[in-house]
């Protein structure tokens, strides 16, 4: 009796601490916010939104559209192939296809869209196809038709990964079960997997929408005029030649709450507390006709990506690799990179850590909301463009007079909270299925606070914490960010020495630089993907 | 090869906190004016070599950010001088305060319409053109008026005047040479644009890549590719209208009126040994004498027969109604 009791207290007194840890994160990122919000604001509300209301509210309209229709898109065609990828755990060059899978989302919008019009556009590879056919057919990607394309080709891969990742969080027995039971393709789909993909896809769904909503140079390369205008290019045009950052915050707080009434409609997912081991061991052998299916859609999902990655690669491949890879630039740039990416992504994945143990420690509380709340709060960061944090973090340190003292510090916090909702959607489903199963264990052994996370925690959580610290690093690698306002010539980046490339005429030398960064993000991931083959029980 | 990667990581974090030194010009500009390949390391260099001192410079994305980096930065930026704004900034720019006349005589240098300002100095200018791939377009455009007569067949991609400054520049042309009947000639022009790019380097590349015919830029862009590639395979169309024109200039600022190395800095820009760097470099028109003639490269460029140019009070006056009609226009 007496030690049940300690046991309740010592559960308290863990959870408490979640909280506390969680809540501290959530309060410095809410803090870190709210100050660039608030600064900018009151760096000179005068006019209010001074942009006629109708066009405001037809870019509304537009964002809600792209991103909705972007979002449905990437999700369905990503259900199949994550679910083929699933079926198929072991085959050659899977690995390196997941790798391929992560590197889209990292490269700078530019450079995606160049390899996307290389293949899709008017002069592209499938109008040379039709011309070679000796059909009159140029493909018109200008448009709507443009945009999703490019949005797909961002989240689709993402969501495949995403939703890999809550597949690996499946405990094995009910692996073993469902072969006891000899459930076939649509047993296991319909019994382990749906559970799931329910239980993540409103928080991939929202994910994806932002990410779609807060689009900008695809819009307007690919968007083909004003007509196709979102909230994004009136923040940018505040941000530019207007420059009024009040009016670009107030366009930011519209766009969010936009977002935040999208996130409120999405079906809530159930929750859903795995607990016990997981492997990547699977127990069922896929019949051959299992096998074509997921072959075909695997093919198919794995061609959508790779085409225009290659098209990138082919571009880049015809530089003057030698002088390019030796120029002190080039050594500086990818120097700095490395070292704002690895800052940022460490950030980010401690804090998306905290997070997650908070929403955990909510959930085992029964505050089921709360627990959602605070994820939909992390996600609508990606609602809040990093040029205004830099502008309102500018304005507030411009107080102290030596505003760009703290440059490459704010750099390193705009990536990480960029970062932080692919982190914490990454780490989720594993941190609560190891708190679930573990806690208990660890009380029963007196363990806790530090050793209990070397001796426990991190053993267990490894692969989740080291694959959303790679996933953050490679989109803070590819992130052009606020660097560009903070600029100097002492810090140049990858992305934006790709930008001062492609400002002076140098396309050659741009595309080889998009080329290293593709290979850089995709050596990455590669490192961060767990391998089946690898795994034995 | 590691150490040395270190060691910039290092450099990187330690930068910001060395402090300039006593005998220090710092200079605002755009990132593609001190790239490697730009005319900064060559300006530093020149300017260095006479005057014992360092020059600094702190560079942002382009004409546009520096603007707004001064205004965010007000009375507390380090800038001794700003370098790179364009005339379309200039009215915002003096209403900044932050900007002191220049007292120098600018006679000597030779700006078509003849520029003239008391704060800004000019250092290099280029026209707006449409620049057009000559193995695609056997029949270029002679006039605004027939590229806008043309059939769609063939596509011009344009930059956003929202967000970059060709963009801006080509509203203000199409305005110069049809005045109130802009709007309708943009509705005419629209089926031809293939689409609109936030700035220029996005707008080039999706012309270099071949997915349009045609695209805005300046009448010097076909030298880059006759000098650095040495193919003449673009080349720019000159319009019967006249071109507007683009001048990129520089100032000192109210806090670099203290350090005397300002106006040296000024003097120096517009003599022979800055203007000389700025044709291969910049890719632009000297705004003043060079100690040898260009390049002939450069003779072949269009020369306007007529200039447009607004005055800076004009643009900043009706820049957001001109940019309305034209996104009206468009927006169909």
């Amino acid at each position: 009796m007496a030690k049940s009791v300690g046991q309740i207290i010592r559960h308290k007194r863990r959870d408490g601490a979640r909280l506390a840890a969680g809540l501290l994160v959530l309060a410095v990122v809410g803090i870190l916010v709210a100050s660039a919000i608030g600064a900018t604001l009151a760096s000179g509300l005068s006019a209010g939104i001074s942009a006629d209301f109708s066009g405001i509210v037809a870019a509304a309209l537009f964002t809600l559209e792209q991103a909705a229709l972007s979002a449905l898109l990437s999700i369905v065609f990503a259900v199949p192939v994550a679910l083929a990828l699933e079926s198929l755990p072991r085959f050659a060059g899977r690995r390196g296809l997941l790798a391929l899978f992560a590197v889209p989302l990292a490269l700078p919008a530019i450079a995606v869209v160049l390899g996307l019009v290389t293949l899709y556009g008017r002069n592209g590879l499938i109008a040379d196809g039709f011309a070679l056919a000796g059909l009159d057919l140029r493909p018109d990607i200008y448009g709507l038709t443009g945009i999703l394309i490019a949005h797909v080709f961002f989240n689709m891969p993402l969501t495949v990964r995403l939703l890999l990742k809550a597949f690996e969080e499946i405990p094995q027995e009910q692996w073993k079960l469902a072969e006891s039971l000899r459930f076939g393709p649509n047993g296991r789909i319909r019994h382990i997997l749906n559970p799931v993909i329910r239980q993540s896809l409103p928080g991939i769904a929202g994910l994806v929408f932002l990410l779609c909503a807060g689009s900008y140079t695809i819009i307007l390369v690919l968007g083909g005029g004003p007509a196709t205008t979102t909230l994004q290019v009136a923040i940018q045009q505040a941000l530019s030649f207007d420059f009024d950052p009040a009016q670009a915050s107030l366009l930011t707080l519209a766009q969010l709450g936009l977002t935040g009434l999208v996130l409120a409609v999405i079906p809530k997912g159930q929750s859903l507390f795995q607990t016990g081991g997981v492997s990547l061991r699977r127990y069922h052998r896929a019949g051959a006709g299992e096998r074509l299916v997921c072959a075909v859609l695997i093919t198919f999902g794995a061609l959508f990506v790779f085409t225009p990655l290659m098209a990138i690669a082919w571009a880049g491949a015809r530089a003057e690799h030698l002088r390019i890879l030796c120029s002190s630039v080039f050594m500086q740039a990818i120097a700095t990179s490395v070292a704002i990416a690895a800052c940022s992504a460490l950030v980010a994945t401690l804090s998306a850590y905290a997070i997650a143990s908070l929403r955990h420690a909510l959930g085992a509380n029964g505050r089921e909301g709360s627990s959602r709340v605070v994820g939909n709060l992390i996600t609508a960061l990606l609602g809040i463009p990093s040029l205004l944090l830099g502008v309102g973090w500018f304005v507030l340190l411009a107080m102290t007079g030596r505003p760009f003292a703290l440059a490459p510090l704010l750099i390193i916090l705009a990536n990480a909270l960029m970062a932080l909702p692919f982190a914490l959607q990454m780490m989720s489903a594993a941190v609560n299925r190891h708190f679930a199963t573990n806690d208990r264990l660890c009380v029963s052994l007196g363990l806790k606070g530090w050793r209990r996370f070397v001796l426990i925690d991190w053993p267990v959580l490894r692969p989740a914490l080291s694959g959303a610290f790679l996933f953050a690093a490679a989109l803070s690698l590819g992130d052009l960010g606020v660097v560009t306002l903070y600029g100097s010539d002492r810090i140049v980046t990858l992305p934006s020495l790709i930008y001062q490339n492609l400002g002076s005429y140098r396309s050659n030398d741009a595309g080889a630089l998009v080329l290293y960064l593709t290979l850089l993000t995709g050596t990455l991931m590669l490192m961060g993907t767990r391998s089946a083959a690898h795994e034995r029980d | 090869m590691r150490s040395r990667f270190i060691l910039s990581a290092i450099a990187f974090f330690s930068s910001f906190a060395s402090l300039a030194q006593a005998e220090t010009l710092t200079v605002y500009t755009y990132e593609s004016f001190t790239a490697e390949w730009g005319p900064g390391p060559k300006v530093k260099a020149a300017f260095e070599k006479d005057c014992a001192c360092t020059l600094d410079f702190v560079a942002v994305t382009d004409g546009v950010a520096l603007l707004n980096r001064l205004k965010l930065e007000g009375k507390d930026n380090k800038a001794d001088i700003v370098l790179g704004l364009d005339t379309n900034l200039i009215e915002d720019a003096k209403a900044t305060g932050l900007f002191a006349p220049h007292g120098m005589d600018l006679s000597g240098l030779s700006v078509p319409g003849g520029f003239t300002d008391d704060t800004f100095v000019p250092y290099d200018f280029a026209h707006f053109a449409v620049v057009y791939d000559s193995e695609k377009v056997k029949t270029p455009p002679t006039s605004m008026a027939a590229l806008i007569a043309a059939s769609a067949d063939q596509k011009i991609v344009i930059e956003d005047p929202r967000t970059s400054t060709p963009g801006l520049g080509l509203v203000l042309w199409i305005k110069s040479i049809y005045g109130d009947k802009a709007g309708e000639e943009w509705t005419k022009l629209a089926p031809k644009i293939l689409t609109v790019t936030p700035g220029w380097s996005e707008a080039y590349s999706l012309f270099t890549k071949g997915e349009a015919e045609m695209v805005l830029s300046y009448t010097t862009s076909p030298a880059y590719h006759m000098i650095a590639e040495n193919t003449s395979r673009y080349q720019a169309a000159a319009f019967e209208e006249g071109h507007y024109l683009q001048i990129e200039v520089a100032a000192k600022t109210v806090k670099g009126r203290d350090n005397p190395l300002s106006d040296k800095f000024l003097a120096f820009m517009v003599s022979p040994a800055f203007q000389d760097i700025i044709p291969q470099s910049n890719w632009m028109f000297p705004a003043g004498n060079t100690s040898a003639p260009l390049n002939p490269v450069f003779d072949k460029m269009v020369k306007p027969k007529k200039t447009f140019l607004y005055s800076a009070t004009e643009v900043t006056a009706n820049r957001k109604a001109w940019i309305d009609e034209w996104q009206k226009a468009l927006g169909k």
